[in-house]
Parts: C-alpha cells; structure tokens; sequence
C-alpha cells in the first residue's frame, strides 16, 4: 500500500505555477510603477508621494521574490514526488514478483501459509528491495526538507514585510 | 502633490492595477489544496499560503493608502 506516500504532485506544481504566475505578474507592474516614481523622485513637491511609492516598491519586491522562490521549490518538489512515485510503483512490482509487499516504504511479508521455497525466496528479495525503499524515503525526507526551508523562510519574510508595510500605515 | 494631471492619472492607473493583481492572487492562492504527502511539508506550504494571502492583502492596503493621499477625494 502506496497511497499517500508521495501526495499529489499535479497538485503541488499546480500551486508552484500559480506563485510563479502571479510573481510574473507583479514583477511588469511593479516595473511600470518603478518607472513612474524615477519620474517623480526630481519633483520636490512629490517627496511624500515618492516616499509612500518606494514603501509599496519594496513590499511588491518582497511579495514577488518570496512568491517565485516558493513557486520553483513546489514545482522541484512536484517533479521529485512525481519521480519517486514511479520509483515506488516499480519496487511495488519488484517485490510483488518475490511474493513481498510495500507498506508504505517497508518491504514487509504478506500474511499468509507459504512454502519452504517461498519462505527462501522471500529471504532472498527482502534485504535488496528494503535498500531501494530506503533510498527513496531518503530521497523524499531530503525533498521535504528543502522544500519546507524554502516555505518556512517565505512565510517568515512575507510575514515580516506586511508588518513593516501595517506598521508603517499607523504612523 | 502638484504632479500633472496626465501625469497623476498614469500613477494612479499603475497603482490601481497592483490593487487589483494583489487582491484577485490573494483569492487565487487560498483556493488551491495542495497534497504533499505528509503532514510537516503539508503545514509549511499551508502556512506559506496563508501568509502569502496576507502579504498581499498588505500589498493592497500600502497601495490604497498611496493613492488616497494622491487622489484625497478617493476616500
């Protein structure tokens, strides 16, 4: 039993995509607003207005680098699950022909009368295919982790920066 | 602020459109369900979506208090 493993990578590129998209996005209009401040930033009397401008710059700047940096780590994330999901469905197969079973990324032996022969060959499988298991749940615990680093120091950024942008708003 | 009007108009319109990218993404990024497979990526990526949401939403709120000092009848 496999289900669950590896989640859904399509889901988890899906929301990469959308991170990368709207980042995309952000990053014309924030060119077309950086364009109209330079023009400003010579007018004395638009000293506020330009001040007001480089606070929302630098927001939009921030939103946009954590929302692609995100986007690329989910979509990586999603190319590897989706890789070691085939991975796992191929060792499935492997152990199925030695008369084993995955539980989730143990090989473990199915219930059952068997015969001496069978008990031998089971033997025999076990250790190789439990070592290609354990390839690949280290596989996924490094793709997990690189992927949860790159969220934890997103959302610790963008958290950092609404506060200043609120912070700033009160004054 | 003294900025012409052609001028205040074109700000005004490049601000409005962040306004209006930053308040349909924060709707976008919190319908998607993502399903990493396990819980602790699954809460990172969670909590990345709520605060991406909220960022936005600041995003927004910067913005209109710029164009509410530029255009003070906006308010």
């Amino acid at each position: 039993m496999i289900d669950g493993v590896t989640g859904d990578p399509g889901s988890c590129s899906q929301l990469g995509g959308a991170f990368r998209s709207h980042a995309a996005r952000l990053t014309v209009l924030r060119g077309e607003l950086a364009e109209r401040t330079e023009r400003l930033r010579r007018d004395p009397a638009a000293t506020a207005t330009v001040t007001d401008l480089d606070a929302d710059l630098r927001l939009l700047d921030t939103v946009v680098d954590r929302l692609d940096a995100s986007g690329s780590a989910l979509q990586r994330f999603a190319q590897e699950l989706a890789e070691i999901a085939e991975a796992i469905r191929r060792l499935e197969g492997e152990a199925e022909a030695a008369g084993l079973e995955l539980d989730g990324l143990r090989v473990v032996e199915p219930w059952g009368v068997l015969t001496t022969e069978l008990a031998q060959q089971r033997h025999r499988a076990q250790p190789d295919l439990q070592r290609q298991a354990d390839r690949l749940a280290s596989q996924l615990g490094r793709a997990r982790i690189a992927t949860t680093r790159v969220m934890v120091d997103g959302t610790a950024a963008l958290a950092a920066a609404a506060t200043t942008s609120r912070t700033r708003s009160l004054r | 602020m003294t900025t012409p009007g052609p001028r205040r108009d074109g700000l005004v319109r490049a601000l409005t459109a962040v306004r209006e990218a930053a308040r349909a993404q924060a709707d976008d990024v919190l319908g998607h369900v993502p399903d990493t497979g396990d819980r602790t990526t699954g809460r990172a990526v969670d909590d990345f979506v709520e605060q991406a949401a909220d960022a936005l939403r600041a995003l927004d709120e910067s913005v209109a208090e710029t164009l509410r000092a530029l255009v003070p009848e906006r308010r």
